[in-house]
């Protein structure tokens, strides 16, 4: 169960780590995407901008998801492992 | 035990509706193209290991970061992820974009007494880019809180961090062009 548990975290903490880099890629595309000075460029830029910002936000959710996922994995493995070895420690005492 | 993989079905298709969302229409004008001179510092190797090492940084995770006209390097550590890249435009370049919404701040300061520029491209407070000039064209410094930081609240400032990488690379960059 604990092994399970491991790989499954370890897991999410892979998507952890694709979502910190298509983050860290965005924030360079974002800033680096200019636009022209006239109407339909300023236009432009400012949909731009909001999309990204929305990116930026849903998936720097998504990345906390997966982190907290992670943790969660890890900590019902430690529970179940305790567990097992409580019951062993019963079983074992008691019928020795 | 497979709620990760799904998820990040799912988000793979979250991430193109939300970048398709940025590409419809047409746009009129011309856009600037980069025909600046490429800044002399090569990004990737400005910081030692050894100081990548010492910022936190996970040297395996090192990428190559190219997008549209800035070139560098990133890599993911604790408690910041770390890219460094560079560019063609000036600080003066930045400077005249400071109504460009794509910035939600703009504030012009300086990385010890060289003029930069930091700047935020989202509002989650949780990123920032310190740039500075170098030779031609400039040096941008963008830090992240990580996952891990994020998720346990950490008190960082990015700005703060961004600068004070910058001012670790500073003394090794050749002298801003005017």
């Amino acid at each position: 169960m604990d092994d399970v548990a491991e790989r499954a975290a370890a897991r999410c903490e892979q998507a952890v780590d694709e979502l910190r880099t298509w983050l860290g890629d965005t924030r360079a595309l974002t800033e680096r995407r200019k636009f022209g000075a006239n109407e339909d460029g300023e236009a432009a830029a400012s949909r731009f901008a909001q999309a990204g910002q929305e990116y930026v936000e849903v998936m720097t959710n998504a990345r906390n998801v997966f982190q907290q996922m992670a943790d969660t994995y890890r900590a019902a493995g430690r529970a179940a492992a305790q567990a097992e070895e409580s019951n062993q420690q019963m079983f074992g005492s008691g019928s020795s | 035990m497979t709620s990760c993989p799904a998820l990040r079905r799912l988000l793979g298709a979250v991430a193109a509706m939300a970048l398709l969302a940025g590409c419809g229409g047409e746009i009129a004008g011309t856009p600037k193209s980069p025909q600046g001179a490429r800044p002399a510092v090569d990004p990737c190797t400005v910081l030692a290991d050894a100081d990548l090492a010492q910022l936190g940084m996970r040297l395996e995770t090192r990428r190559t970061v190219e997008e549209l006209d800035a070139l560098g390097c990133g890599w993911l550590g604790e408690p910041l992820d770390l890219t460094l890249t560079t560019n063609p435009d000036t600080v003066a370049d930045y400077r005249a974009r400071s109504d460009d919404p794509v910035f939600v701040t703009l504030e012009e300061n300086q990385v010890n007494d060289r003029p930069g520029v930091q700047t935020q491209v989202d509002t989650t407070g949780e990123a920032c880019t310190q740039v500075m000039g170098t030779g031609p064209g400039v040096l941008a410094v963008g830090v992240a809180l990580s996952a891990r930081a994020s998720v346990d609240g950490l008190q960082i400032d990015p700005c703060a961090e961004a600068l004070r990488i910058a001012e670790l690379i500073e003394p090794r960059l050749p002298e801003p062009e005017a």
